[in-house]
């Protein structure tokens, strides 16, 4: 096919493309629904290959990043859809959500009577406390911890350092599901069950941020640790003055890792927690379901509240957390 | 290496010993006097336990036998009279049984306070004749009786060693953890004080350049020994013993099973016989599960991964656009697509209404469980494959593009020939990670059928059976054959993952 014959093939078509949107149009309007969606489709498809067609031989753009864009967009909405839902659900009055179909917009953008009944039916001021108390506990303590093995990995010489490590390297594969058993007994006989020192508790070292952190620091040049020690600097404050600087980035991926981890766990606390007063956010959340039955416009505005900290956190360190995933291969 | 530092870095050696010493005998004392204290406790316990065992058995056992003596002497035809008179003073005797323990009398005595007491009791109900041979005869023989029962309290209090109070502490008494872990302590109190000593020893001994090395050997266990407490107690330990528990049958949270064996096995893999088997068939959900999520979701991710890889504008906003389910809570995000499928007003049924379908009835309509679990599986895994998939996308080096280009090639053809190729690696690593961590689904059924596996208890998962049996039943001992199993399957896939890292020098 020549190029003027391209061209114009990609103009007939991208022309009987807006004939058909045209017609899908009208049939819409007349709510006629057996046939407006096909022609929808179809239009889109005609307009596409048509833009395609006439413009492939002209533009430096190319149609294939047009398309892409179109591709990606398409794929993206599907992806935020769920949360726009969430979010126009919660600010939607009970009369509104039993609507089918259901309108996209609530009436109301303003109307918050979910989230003050919402708060007001279960405690969920009292959830986020909880939640940011063993997230903030439980990042710190497992940050300190692992910095110092990481450290010990990777600076002293210590006899079986190697098999030690090799051996942890071995028991990272042991999901904690499995673990999970014997940690809930333990936790039991401690009698520390349904108090947040459970949920903190067993969650103070991690041999996979260990080794993400060791892998960094034995990155480090061996010459900076002589000349600082040639200084007259102890391995204590070599490691707090030099290393936890360097390694900053590695540290807030770790961090990052951690708390979203921690902060979405579901299972362990559903295990150990009974009281009202001591469960976190998303096992709060899930009770709650329970007890407002068919509400959902409540249990919107409650997912909105889990979900905020977290969405926002991720928009501040969307790279770190990126990062940190695709380097640990690991989910949040 | 030669440690060229000056001599004024011996004096962080120094202090570090002494530190150490101090702190070893520090602990020590502190596991001491928390352990003895404990065992003080169980020992009061015990106390307790053995006391009530002795009324016990002077009261069930004493009354048990005297009536049976009585019966003996008394025949038949009044055996029914006996026994009438027996119960109505059982009650009150238990509480001058108790009574007179506490008083310190010895068991002679408080048998003979039973004996007596039912003696006459019988006799005023029965004629003269019968009374008097009753007590004339059964003085005869008590002493045989009070033996007997003397021996049975005795065997009994004796079993009663602290290691059995131990086992038959409730969990939830007072002090129950220093209780149980009493000789635990003790022992570390035993460890820390040893260790204390060891090293003041060496103190003794060596000069000061001797301190310097011995405290440089001890340097790098300061730094492992909180992250090593953690991964011991709550990592290690628990490996091990969930091995060990899987083969006590029918462990239960108190420590009771009722022996060795396969037991546990043996009901995880068949179930009870003409019921339906739920661990076989949250296998089988499991892997089909892995089956339809798995594949789906990769091919998606690199095609995502693809068009998301090229410069484009705005390639910040699609990213934080897809990558969105990944950060955000499972149990949020569960309920969410909860109410898109709910079967009257949700969005999912509103779509299908749209382009002509007919609506479904997802959440409750049992053919329906598996496709609700894909899809919002899919959509919930998508965003961590494609992070991966794009890093293996970076790591392919540019030059190959150019050269193709160069040589006039197609997107289509360079995707082809080159990118699938290259990064057949990345594709076969996130397979098997997304493979385990989908055999590990528990929060999604949880969530999206509201705390049941499934509508009809049709959507059982392996971890889902784990907890169940965890959690509802108690039955440990079982949940740990069946993450056991689990494992086996987790460590087939790991094996695969570690092949193709090493095969490809994956880090």
């Amino acid at each position: 096919m020549t190029k003027q014959n391209k061209k114009r093939l990609g103009t007939l078509l991208y022309i009987s493309g807006l004939a058909a949107l045209f017609l899908g149009l009208v049939f819409l309007l007349a709510k006629n629904s057996g046939l407006y969606p096909m022609l929808l489709i179809t239009s889109a498809l005609l307009i596409a290959s048509g833009l395609y067609l006439n413009h492939s031989y002209q533009t430096k753009l190319g149609t294939f990043k047009l398309f892409q864009h179109v591709l990606l967009i398409l794929g993206a909405v599907v992806m935020v859809f769920p949360f726009y839902w969430m979010i126009a659900s919660a600010f939607k009055t009970s009369a509104e959500m039993n609507i089918f179909p259901p309108t996209m917009l609530p009436n109301n953008w303003f109307n918050y009577d979910n989230f003050v009944i919402a708060f007001k039916t279960a405690p969920f001021a009292r959830y986020f406390i909880n939640s940011v108390i063993t997230c903030l506990s439980s990042v710190a303590i497992t940050t300190l911890t692992t910095i110092l093995a990481s450290f010990a990995f990777s600076r002293f010489n210590f006899p079986g350092k190697e098999i030690i490590f090799s051996l942890l390297l071995s028991m990272m594969m042991v999901p904690f599901e499995i673990l999970v058993i014997t940690n809930y007994t333990t936790i039991v006989k401690l009698s520390i069950n349904d108090t947040l020192w459970a949920l903190v508790l067993p969650f103070t070292s991690s041999i996979f941020y260990t080794y993400i952190l060791r892998n960094f620091f034995q990155s480090i040049p061996d010459g900076l640790y002589w000349s600082a020690r040639v200084d007259g600097c102890s391995n204590w404050r070599y490691l707090w003055k030099v290393m936890v600087p360097i390694a900053k980035p590695s540290l807030s991926t770790i961090v990052l890792l951690n708390a979203m981890a921690s902060w979405n766990s579901f299972m362990w606390p559903m295990l150990v927690i009974k009281q009202d007063t001591n469960r976190t956010l998303p096992f709060g959340l899930y009770t709650f379901t329970t007890e407002v039955g068919a509400n959902n416009e409540l249990l919107m505005a409650a997912s909105s509240v889990v979900v905020l900290p977290m969405i926002i956190l991720f928009l501040f360190a969307r790279k770190q957390i990126v990062g940190g995933v695709a380097r640990g291969g690991i989910k949040g | 290496m030669k440690n060229p530092a000056p001599k004024k870095k011996r004096r962080f050696g120094l202090r570090r010993f002494a530190v150490h010493i101090v702190l070893c005998f520090v602990l020590s004392a502190m596991f001491f006097g928390v352990g003895l204290f404990g065992k003080n406790q169980l020992d009061l316990q015990a106390q307790g336990f053995r006391i009530s065992s002795r009324i016990d058995n002077l009261h069930k056992e004493g009354i048990a036998q005297i009536e049976g003596l009585m019966q003996e002497v008394a025949g038949e035809d009044n055996s029914s009279i006996i026994k009438r008179s027996v119960s109505s003073r059982k009650r009150a005797l238990k509480k001058e049984v108790s009574a007179m323990v506490e008083e310190g009398k010895d068991n002679t005595a408080i048998l003979t306070h039973i004996a007596d007491t039912l003696i006459t009791e019988a006799s005023k109900n029965l004629d003269i004749q019968t009374a008097e041979l009753l007590q004339t005869q059964a003085d005869k023989k008590l002493n045989f009786v009070f033996e007997q029962v003397d021996k049975i309290a005795l065997e009994h209090m004796d079993s009663l060693t602290l290691s059995n109070v131990r086992k038959k502490l409730s969990v939830t008494a007072p002090l129950y953890p220093l209780m149980y872990y009493s000789s635990a302590l003790i022992w570390a109190g035993v460890v820390f004080l040893s260790f204390a000593l060891v090293l003041s020893f060496l103190w003794l001994k060596n000069n000061d350049d001797g301190r310097a090395k011995i405290s440089s050997i001890l340097e790098p266990f300061d730094y492992l020994l909180p992250f090593f407490v953690g991964v011991i107690a709550f990592t290690l330990y628990p490996m091990i013993r969930v091995v060990i528990m899987s083969f006590q049958e029918r462990y239960k949270l108190d420590g009771s099973f009722t022996g060795w064996g396969l037991g546990n096995y043996e009901y995880v893999l068949k179930g009870i016989p003409g019921t339906s088997n739920y661990f076989l068939q949250g296998l089988v959900n499991t892997f089909l599960y892995v089956l339809y999520t798995v594949p789906a979701s990769t091919v998606i991710a690199v095609f995502v991964a693809f068009l998301l890889n090229k410069k484009l504008k705005g390639s910040a906003i699609y990213q934080t656009a897809y990558f969105l389910p990944m950060v955000t809570s499972i149990t949020a995000v569960g309920l969410v697509w909860r109410w898109i499928f709910n079967k009257n007003f949700g969005l999912l049924n509103a779509l299908l209404l749209f382009f002509s379908a007919t609506p479904q009835n997802w959440l409750q309509a049992t053919e329906n469980s598996m496709a609700v679990m894909v899809i919002f599986g899919i959509w919930n895994s998508l965003p961590f494959t494609i992070i991966l998939m794009l890093s293996g996308l970076q790591n392919i080096d540019e030059t190959y593009y150019t050269v193709a280009r160069v040589d006039g090639a197609k997107t289509p053809r360079i995707f082809r020939r080159i990118t699938l190729p290259l990064l057949a690696p990345t594709i076969g690593l996130v397979l098997v990670i997304n493979s385990i961590s989908a055999f590990k689904v528990f929060t999604e059924v949880t969530v999206l059928f509201n705390g049941s596996p499934g509508p009809a208890y049709n959507m059982y998962t392996v971890v889902y059976y784990i907890y169940e049996m965890m959690h509802q039943r108690l039955e440990l001992g079982r949940a740990a054959a069946a993450a056991i199993v689990l494992f086996f399957f987790i460590l087939l896939f790991t094996m695969v993952q570690r092949f193709i890292q090493r095969r490809w020098n994956y880090v």
